[in-house]
């Protein structure tokens, strides 16, 4: 792990532990703080379980943009299954399963198009939302743009168990990190493609299992996501959800071009930014000004840290 | 191979528009009629993506991206909506926005030329950011005082739109595709260790790059505040898609160092004729299953993987 | 030692004889599309057997070296290892029968600590629980850095290491997988010289072992001193293999150029040039005792014009941040630069280059050329000033320019439009020094001008820079080639941990002088420390 990389966790633990102790502060008088942890746990559970999926992508130097797309076609199936009046379990499976076939697609097309996936999963982007679209229109016609799902049994993992699923995707995943080899090959082809290549590891198949990883965690994600909604509309289900995603990795110190990162830091990025939306709930701020200090947030670790190694970074890139 | 296959996307797209269309024509003027309405609207409805793709062409041409246009531009017009109509209009809103625009895109460059921000982050943050920014200005509601300015819809029509758009691409497709200035930004795309050692003020070309972006993106907000005639700060989501798939498909390489300001043309037009021609089947038919605009997205995304891909063959290298 | 060496030599040579080829390549043969990169070509390697590789660039050595690694497939004809056909579908599939390759291209992740990159294709020790033994991964790395004689803590991540540290892992690990066939392509392109005779005499000492070689090298002596048998490689075929004992320099060359023997000058050179008697006003450059932290401490020296100063000193030393500062592409912490006798201001490269100073990078791959662009595109690329009015560029001009460049200093290409990329390294070291000597700069700073050039582009550049400096222009020629810095230098300043401590002139430079000067052994004039204990100190002290 790199220097700058150890910095960018221990400022995340001590702004974790700063935002937790504000909001703390904050409470009013009849809110108790452990009800508020509980509940973030689920509330945060998507970011931080697909977050863990795409890490594992971006650390191979690719990218998925097209996870909010995924979540929406995949929501959109549960939800017309579930309006079929089909059994919660294979609703959620097939809700989990499309997320995993979908991602599987996304590498399979990277791999065999030899295109830049950022490119790829734009494309992805338009076309899992078009896909989305269509299908609601065309299982559940006349319901115009938005899905009821009243039944309470099909809503487990997102209300009862989110925190279980989460929890469990969490450990899996520093588990595996810290013992697997197939998380240092990612890292390995994220560095470079060649040096794999001339040691007889193949890029692509190291690529495709990462976009296989990916899926389930995404899979687990949209399950966590999809089941706490009592309405479902396809045109903005997940909308900006790989922003969040994306935001929650990058402010985790995971390089965007791959080669580094660390599971450690996309739990904690997507930890923050959750409370900082939340502190600013409780703080009582115009709604309207969230956008802007998230993203305005966003900018400035990431202008801050890249700053800072301005100059160290020119001197590597000039010799 | 791609200006054989750039023309031949466009005269399919026209062909299987006009079979699918079903209006008939009983002679040749009524004909002609009909093509020079669906003309002028075509080209009026593009100006503002040809505006966005000539500045997109420049910083992908320098390797980087800008996500941040669909928000740039709502927030110009946001800023712009602010001022009172009346003739005085021209004199205060319009350079505000002007200076607004260079000021949002000048952001983007610093974030990029002196934070070292990798470009899809940084416009990744400011979409977020400027989109934000478009809420505290407008909040709910939806401002329309652009048509109460004398002489403002004409920059959304034909001819106003499309003589400001012509100017534009003759500007960018003439005058910047000889000059040094974008000799040098193909430079910098095409290896930034190697301009820096050739003497290239990287930085302030990357600056000027993004400021000249949002002084393009002034130009898109006018032309559609000139034609919509109001805004809302959710407008334009999803406008940087169109615009990179238009650039793509024109033949400028993601990876920067090679670009086409003629190509990007012909790639917005691409998209405009697609545009246009699902608007039309979608008044038209209603039998269908699903509505044609959902048919967009998926069009869009296929447009950009084929566009990557016919970039990548070895034949066009 | 010497003679040891040659009695073991002879011995395995009666045995080789008598033994059957490890390797055969029968008709191997590789085209790409219409373009035949390697015409088939029959070959044997015996067991403890070395056997040098030769050619210019674009000869099909390297087509070669991934045909046998695996990297490729061939075309035509087979390879035979250890008497049955063998098709080798991927890099691993070589390794796996014994064929272990150090690939030119430093490749590595950087990333990932020393041991993971060792051992990136292989199966990684685990515990019993199926989780990565870590410790007995680094200790493994350990050992085998250790049995190279490398001082490296296999934790440290890749990208910490210098230059010379990663190719020697990359070495240790080459020749650590108990293969019985070693490729080496250019093992040698970024080692210091005492890093080198350190790494030939293991090479002999895994020969005697029985362990065959391919070893392949722009570089003659290394040949002669080490190989058994030479093959030569023209224009991708094979045109001829020869025992090393009957070869000299003159002769590979003649044989890799395709010309007769008297036609070739002695690619060394002598140092022909003799010490002008210039004025000390005519200084371009000074430098009055210039450090930066860290790079370079103290450097002070003068060029004048119309001369060529040698910069030498091993990999490391600080060469290269000298060269970067006085480009301005970063400043100095202390001291002072004068340009012609007036305070150096440039903040900036370009400023530098308006004044007359123009410097041609060491890789030209990263920080020289644009490969995806034209070969004109890459020329006219420091001519704009004069090709640009109005902000447009003319061109009709530089389209002129360019052709009157290429002829010039005869780069080899189909045609101007041509992507850099696709040229031989000689021909793209070529058009980048085109590049920079056609702003006619007063000084020009060329850094490794030759390294991985083949030997007629060689001669080319040298007489370019020889040519440039008689028109009264200074240069300073940064270079690890020590020979290179002999023929062509004036005067030969040699730097060591970042000082220069040294000047060599006039019958001073030989090479013993510039190989103890470049380690701080050499004493002055007249001096003649050489016994066995400087040279064993030559050999510890590393550049970092």
């Amino acid at each position: 792990m790199s220097k700058s990389l150890r910095q960018r966790l221990m400022f995340l633990i001590v702004a974790n532990a700063a935002c937790l102790a504000a909001i703390y502060g904050l409470l009013r008088e009849g809110s108790s703080f452990s009800l508020v942890l509980r509940r973030a746990g689920s509330e945060v559970a998507p970011v931080m379980l697909a977050g863990l999926g795409l890490t594992s992508v971006i650390v191979c130097g690719a990218i998925d943009l097209s996870i909010g797309s995924i979540l929406a076609v995949s929501g959109t199936l549960f939800a017309c299954l579930a309006f079929r009046g089909v059994a919660p379990l294979w609703c959620w499976l097939a809700c989990f399963g499309l997320c995993g076939g979908l991602s599987l697609v996304n590498g399979y097309a990277v791999r065999w198009l030899k295109l830049p996936a950022i490119i790829i999963t734009l494309g992805g982007l338009a076309i899992y939302r078009g896909l989305a679209l269509i299908l609601a229109s065309l299982a559940a016609s006349g319901l115009g743009e938005s899905l009821a799902v009243q039944d309470e049994a099909y809503h487990a993992p997102g209300k009862r168990y989110a925190g279980w699923i989460l929890f469990l995707g969490i450990v899996s995943a520093v588990i595996w990190e810290r013992c697997g080899k197939r998380p240092r090959l990612w890292r390995a082809i994220g560095c470079s493609r060649e040096v794999c290549r001339l040691n007889g590891v193949d890029p692509g198949r190291i690529l495709q299992s990462a976009f296989f990883v990916q899926g389930i965690y995404l899979g687990l994600a949209s399950l966590v996501y999809v089941t706490r909604l009592q309405v479902i509309e396809p045109a903005r289900l997940g909308r900006h959800f790989e922003l969040d995603v994306i935001g929650a990795i990058v402010l985790g110190g995971t390089n965007i071009f791959g080669g580094e990162g660390s599971v450690w830091g996309t739990i904690l990025g997507a930890s923050l930014l959750y409370e900082i939306g939340e502190l600013l709930v409780y703080a009582g701020v115009n709604p309207y000004y969230q956008d802007v200090i998230r993203g305005g947030l966003i900018l400035l670790v990431i202008g801050i840290d890249c700053a800072l190694h301005r100059s160290h970074k020119m001197l590597e890139e000039l010799a | 191979m791609r200006h054989v296959v750039l023309p031949l996307i466009l005269i399919a797209e026209l062909v299987l528009f006009s079979l699918a269309d079903e209006q008939s024509f009983a002679t040749w003027s009524e004909w002609s009629e009909h093509f020079r309405y669906y003309l002028t609207d075509l080209l009026s409805q593009s100006a503002p993506l040809l505006f966005l793709a000539l500045g997109m062409t420049m910083v992908m041409t320098t390797a980087g991206i800008d996500l941040s246009i669909g928000s740039s531009v709502t927030l110009v017009a946001a800023i712009m909506a602010n001022f009172s109509a009346g003739p005085s209009f021209w004199w205060f809103a319009v350079p505000t926005g002007l200076l607004a625009a260079i000021g949002l895109g000048t952001a983007n460059g610093a974030l990029v030329a002196l934070c070292d921000i990798p470009p899809i982050i940084a416009t990744l943050g400011t979409m977020i950011l400027f989109r934000g920014l478009c809420y505290v200005v407008l909040g709910d509601q939806e401002l329309a005082p652009f048509w109460d300015v004398p002489g403002y819809a004409w920059c959304g029509e034909w001819p106003g739109a499309v003589i400001l758009a012509v100017v534009g691409i003759l500007l960018g497709g003439t005058y910047l595709k000889r000059s040094r200035w974008y000799r040098e930004l193909t430079v910098v795309g095409g290896n930034r260790v190697a301009a820096r050692y050739a003497g290239i003020a990287v930085n302030s070309r990357l600056i000027q790059t993004y400021a000249m972006m949002g002084f393009v993106t002034f130009f898109a907000a006018l032309c559609f505040t000139a034609r919509n005639g109001s805004v809302n700060a959710g407008m334009l989501s999803g406008l940087e898609l169109e615009v990179i798939v238009a650039v793509v498909l024109g033949g400028t390489k993601v990876e920067g160092g090679f670009s086409s300001i003629f190509g990007s043309m012909w790639g917005v037009f691409i998209i405009g004729v697609m545009n246009e021609g699902l608007r039309n089947l979608a008044w038209q038919s209603q039998q269908l299953p699903f509505e044609l605009s959902h048919l967009r997205f998926l069009l869009i995304g296929l447009l950009l993987i084929f566009g990557v891909w016919l970039n990548s063959t070895p034949s066009t290298k | 030692m010497e003679s040891g060496t040659s009695l073991n030599h002879d011995r395995t040579q009666a045995e080789r004889e008598t033994a059957s080829p490890l390797l055969t390549l029968a008709s191997l043969g590789k085209t790409f599309g219409q373009h035949e990169a390697l015409k088939p070509l029959d070959l044997t390697l015996a067991s403890g057997e070395i056997l040098g590789l030769i050619g210019e660039n674009g000869a099909g050595k390297s087509t070669l070296i991934k045909l046998l690694s695996g990297v490729l497939k061939p075309s035509q004809g087979e390879i035979v290892w250890q008497g049955s056909p063998v098709v080798f579908d991927s890099p691993r599939d070589a390794l796996e029968s014994g064929i272990s390759t150090l690939h030119q291209e430093l490749e590595y992740a950087g990333q990932l600590s020393v041991a993971e990159n060792m051992f990136l294709g292989e199966p990684w020790p685990r515990t019993r629980w199926g989780t990565v033994d870590w410790n007995r991964l680094f200790e493994r790395a350990s050992i085998v850095l250790n049995e190279f004689g490398l001082d490296i803590d296999s934790r440290r991540r890749f990208i910490e290491l210098s230059t010379a540290e990663k190719q020697e892992t990359n070495l240790a690990v080459a020749l650590s997988r108990s293969a019985k066939f070693v490729i080496l392509d250019e093992p040698t392109a970024s080692l210091s010289e005492p890093e080198v005779k350190r790494l030939l005499d293991r090479l002999r000492m895994l020969r005697d072992q029985g362990i065959a070689m391919i070893y392949v090298t722009h570089r003659l002596d290394e040949i002669l001193s080490l190989t058994d048998r030479v093959a030569v490689l023209r224009d991708g075929a094979l045109v001829g293999v020869h025992a090393t004992r009957d070869m000299t320099g003159a002769k590979l060359v003649s044989e890799m150029l395709g010309m007769p023997t008297e036609r070739v000058k002695d690619v060394a050179g002598s140092s022909s040039a003799q010490p002008l008697a210039v004025a000390d006003d005519a200084a371009i450059l000074e430098l009055d005792r210039v450090s930066r932290h860290g790079m370079f401490e103290e450097i002070s020296f003068r060029i004048h014009a119309g001369e060529i100063v040698g910069l030498t000193g091993l990999v490391g030393a600080g060469r290269s941040e000298l060269a970067r500062c006085i480009y301005r592409l970063y400043s100095h912490d202390s001291g002072e630069i004068r340009w012609k006798k007036s305070a150096w201001r440039p903040t900036h490269p370009r400023q530098a280059l308006q004044a007359g100073l123009a410097f041609v990078p060491e890789e030209r791959k990263r920080q020289g050329l644009v490969l995806d662009h034209s070969v004109e595109r890459n020329i006219s690329l420091a001519m704009l000033d004069r090709l640009t009015r109005w902000g447009i560029i003319h061109q009709k001009a530089e389209r002129q320019g360019v052709a009157h460049a290429m002829a010039t200093y005869d780069i080899r290409a189909q045609n101007a439009q041509q992507a850099i990329g696709t040229l031989s390294g000689g021909n793209q070291q070529k058009a980048l020094l085109a590049r920079w000597l056609e702003t006619d700069p007063e000084l020009l700073i060329v850094d490794e001008p030759t390294r991985g050039v083949d030997v007629g582009a060689k001669l080319q550049i040298h007489n370019d820079l020889r040519r440039f400096a008689a028109r009264g222009r200074g240069v300073l020629l940064i270079s690890s080639d020590w020979l290179e810095v002999l023929s062509l230098a004036d005067r030969i300043l040699v730097m060591n941990r970042g000082r220069i401590d040294v000047e060599l002139t006039g019958d001073q430079r030989t090479e013993q002088n510039v190989i103890l000067a470049a380690s701080g052994l050499y004493a002055g004039p007249g001096s003649k420390i050489h016994s066995r204990e400087s040279e064993k100190k030559v050999v510890n002290s590393q550049p970092r």
